[in-house]
């Protein structure tokens, strides 16, 4: 039934054949590193040389401006009014968010890299993650209304890593980026919960809607897969991927492929069942 | 006889510190995100909307910055811009209108923008303390003609007629007071025009 117990039962000395593909597999996190330095250099050089880059708030493809779709709703709070430029450019971010789901999450935004090196890790997610990521965002959004004020664009650590790098560019100075991170990874200590995984109202808002994204899925391959915690335990957001059948928290940052012992992480590049995986708990 | 009084319940210092850290953050939270009335710095020529307004609507996505090849625009730390004429000066190309994705800042007719006031500060400027620099009033001729020299080759500010670009805060060779007093320029600072915000 298995391939690899199987080989393991006809020769137990040998190393099975599934098992020696591995040293082939490609380090993603090495590769999504270059990625986010690179953009984030990109920026700050088409700063320095004065042209309009393209920040993570929004961006222009053509004549379409794709806007954060958080920034967005706190911007028509905080104003209080309906601007259909504004809304219909962060509806361009929601669409995209919905292609790619929350690759934004592991592939751009550097918190990956500035938080999530506690502790905490270990610890399971909020128990009801769809409904804290809802109050999360929704929450970010009555503050804007409050406060008159688009508050958590303030100290989005997407947005203030791109403020850095135009300031950088420029030849402004870092001290605001600096002091925004530091107070959010201390914030991140004080609570004792993984900022990209149970805090971020940023991700929290992209995982609300990234469930219907059909690109690049990650799956176990029953096949090969004996049901372990190897991938729990890599996956920044604590998912298993044969016991959960909700993915949408993922951010397609590929660890568990590069984790998994057996080699049974399989990457779909398009997927016609969106949000939804077969689980090997069943069997 | 007994004594009726309980021991009071011992705050462990654990509790004390969490106590403590909590109210200084809960304090921290408010300070940082308290409603604020008015926002007084010299902002970019196209911030023609009320402060409130302009607060509100703007994303801080620093494309203003990112685009003013002048370098006149900074961000605060609250990510909000503004003319700073230590790093450059603005020639109100209105290139920071034209990437604004939100219309915090719009397109203005350059001619009547007013982005502040120069002030001259007579304590610290080489021409009012001795005679000789003149800098600001060479810089200045070319643009607004908004600074003359008096009799005595001292440098005053036509503030009717000056319309805040910062060109002469950037050329002043006096060192900035940035560090004792971030309202204070050099020896000319620019001032947000309130009572002449009606542009």
């Amino acid at each position: 039934m298995n391939p690899v117990l199987d080989e393991i039962r006809a020769e137990p000395g040998a190393r099975p054949a599934a098992l020696r593909q591995r040293a082939a597999r490609v380090s993603w996190s090495r590769v999504r590193a270059v990625v986010t330095m690179g953009v984030l250099l990109a920026i700050g050089v088409a700063a320095g040389r004065g042209f309009d880059p393209p920040t993570f708030s929004s961006f222009r493809v053509g004549a379409l401006e794709i806007s954060c779709p958080l920034g967005v709703a706190q911007l028509l709070a905080a104003s209080q009014e309906f601007i259909p430029a504004v809304a219909l450019a962060g509806l361009a971010g929601v669409l995209s968010i919905g292609l790619l789901g929350r690759a934004f999450c592991g592939w751009l935004c550097p918190g990956r890299w500035i938080f999530n090196r506690g502790p905490w890790q270990a610890r399971q997610p909020w128990r009801y993650r769809a409904w804290v990521q809802g109050a999360l965002a929704s929450g970010m959004v009555g503050l804007a209304w409050v406060c008159h004020a688009p508050v958590f664009c303030v100290i989005c650590p997407a947005g203030v890593v791109c403020r850095g790098a135009i300031a950088a560019g420029t030849g402004a100075g870092l001290a605001p980026t600096i002091g925004w991170l530091s107070a959010l990874v201390g914030f991140e200590w004080l609570s004792r919960r993984s900022w990209c995984r149970d805090l971020c109202p940023l991700g929290a808002t992209i995982g609300l809607v990234s469930r219907l994204n059909p690109f690049v899925k990650v799956k176990a391959d029953p096949e090969r897969c004996c049901p372990c915690l190897a991938c729990e335990k890599v996956c920044p957001e604590g998912m298993n991927l044969s016991r959960d059948a909700d993915l949408s928290a993922c951010t397609k940052c590929l660890a568990c492929q590069s984790g998994c012992p057996r080699g049974a992480v399989e990457i779909k590049w398009f997927d016609r069942f969106p949000g939804r995986s077969e689980t090997l708990a069943k069997r | 006889m007994p004594s009726t009084h309980k021991p009071a319940a011992r705050l462990t210092r654990r509790e004390f510190v969490k106590l403590m850290g909590g109210l200084a953050a809960s304090g921290l939270a408010l300070l940082i995100l308290r409603p604020q009335p008015a926002f007084s710095s010299v902002l970019p020529p196209g911030a023609v909307l009320p402060a409130n307004r302009f607060r509100a609507l703007c994303q801080r996505c620093g494309k203003c910055v990112a685009i003013c090849t002048r370098r006149a625009i900074r961000q605060n730390a609250e990510g909000l811009p503004f003319i700073d004429g230590l790093s450059g000066w603005c020639d109100f190309c209105m290139d920071c209108a034209r990437v604004c994705p939100t219309g915090a800042i719009q397109m203005v007719e350059p001619k009547q923008a007013k982005l502040g006031v120069a002030v001259i500060e007579r304590e610290q400027c080489l021409a009012w303390k001795w005679i000789g620099c003149r800098l600001c009033y060479e810089k200045c001729a070319g643009l607004q003609k908004a600074i003359e020299l008096d009799g005595d080759f001292q440098v005053y500010v036509l503030s009717d007629r000056c319309n805040g670009c910062g060109a002469c805060v950037n050329v002043c060779p006096q060192p900035d007071g940035v560090r004792q007093n971030k309202n204070l320029g050099r020896a000319v600072a620019l001032r947000a025009g309130d009572d002449e915000s009606g542009s």
